[in-house]
């Protein structure tokens, strides 16, 4: 009985321990293109994780069809009610080539592969990007985004003051940020994400993911995209989500 | 004291790459298990 005892006090402080340490789980680029596969994708990591999760919403429709566009509007529906959190991830995520832009957003462009869409832009097109984002938002989704996150997580030296002036939350690669009493509060938090890594590496990146989580610090994101599902595969990936969740408690950009 | 700081450097560096050799067996591992959801169970 003693013993017993002893084991749901060891179990209680490893709990406690394991509470402080936080991470967010955010499915990216879930879009009118590819939902239909996506949302599986996204249910699945949840139930692995044992709950709801953070979703980067492109809001652009393109050309889809209208019949398609209003699947999607009800597929974002029921993820707001089922309390899935939405994030907004660009206008259209592929950046507008006719736009003049910096060196470094030019460069992050070559990169990116032409998907930066906030790259070294001007103040001017920058705060219409991100009034096109939320208008498109508000024309086909449901609920409040929380926060905003630059495709490729590449933005510009306006960006972040201008995205916190109509979201709660902004990030880039660095970390995340909140408006508290008119001032920028950063939250230290790494992106472990798979997509930009080279097939040959993802081993190596996914024992590093693991890695960092372990090691306390920190709210990092550990961020999964569509190709991610044909390059790690699902096993692996809903088995690293449950092996995190045991690490840390997963949040959302909210509960920050 | 140079010589000194280089080797701690490296027999530190090497400490850190046989750890980390030791938890990427770890989580290959872990990564690969064959774990049920219920979503398995609904196909069925």
């Amino acid at each position: 009985m003693e013993h017993n005892k002893d084991i749901a006090d060891i179990q209680a402080a490893e709990a406690t321990f394991q509470k402080k340490k936080k991470f967010i789980l955010c499915y990216h680029s879930f879009s009118v293109m590819n939902f239909k596969r996506t949302r599986n994708h996204i249910r699945k990591i949840a139930e692995a994780a044992g709950s709801p999760i953070s979703i980067a919403v492109i809001p652009s429709f393109g050309a889809a069809p209208e019949s398609e566009a209003e699947e999607f509007r009800e597929e974002l529906e029921k993820f707001v009610e089922d309390g899935y959190e939405i994030m907004l991830h660009g206008a259209r995520h592929r950046a507008d080539l006719t736009l003049k832009r910096s060196l470094q957003g030019k460069l992050a462009l070559m990169i990116s592969n032409n998907e930066a869409e906030f790259a070294g832009i001007d103040e001017r097109f920058t705060q219409a990007l991100l009034k096109r984002s939320l208008a498109l938002w508000k024309a086909h989704g449901t609920g409040k985004a929380s926060g905003f996150i630059p495709p490729i997580w590449f933005g510009n030296k306006f960006l972040k003051e201008q995205a916190l002036e109509i979201f709660d939350y902004y990030e880039d690669y660095h970390g995340i940020y909140k408006k508290v009493d008119g001032k920028i509060k950063k939250f230290r938090s790494g992106t472990l994400s798979f997509s930009i890594v080279p097939t040959p590496l993802l081993g190596i990146a996914q024992t590093h993911a693991c890695l960092k989580m372990l090691l306390p610090g920190g709210a990092h994101r550990l961020v999964f995209h569509d190709k991610d599902f044909r390059t790690i595969g699902e096993k692996r990936i809903l088995n690293m989500v449950r092996y995190i969740s045991t690490l840390r408690e997963k949040i959302m950009y909210r509960d920050l | 004291m140079s010589d000194w700081l280089f080797k701690s450097w490296l027999k530190i560096s090497a400490l850190t790459a046989v750890l980390f050799f030791f938890y990427h067996l770890f989580i290959s591992q872990k990564l690969e298990e064959e774990i049920y959801s219920s979503q398995d169970d609904d196909k069925k």
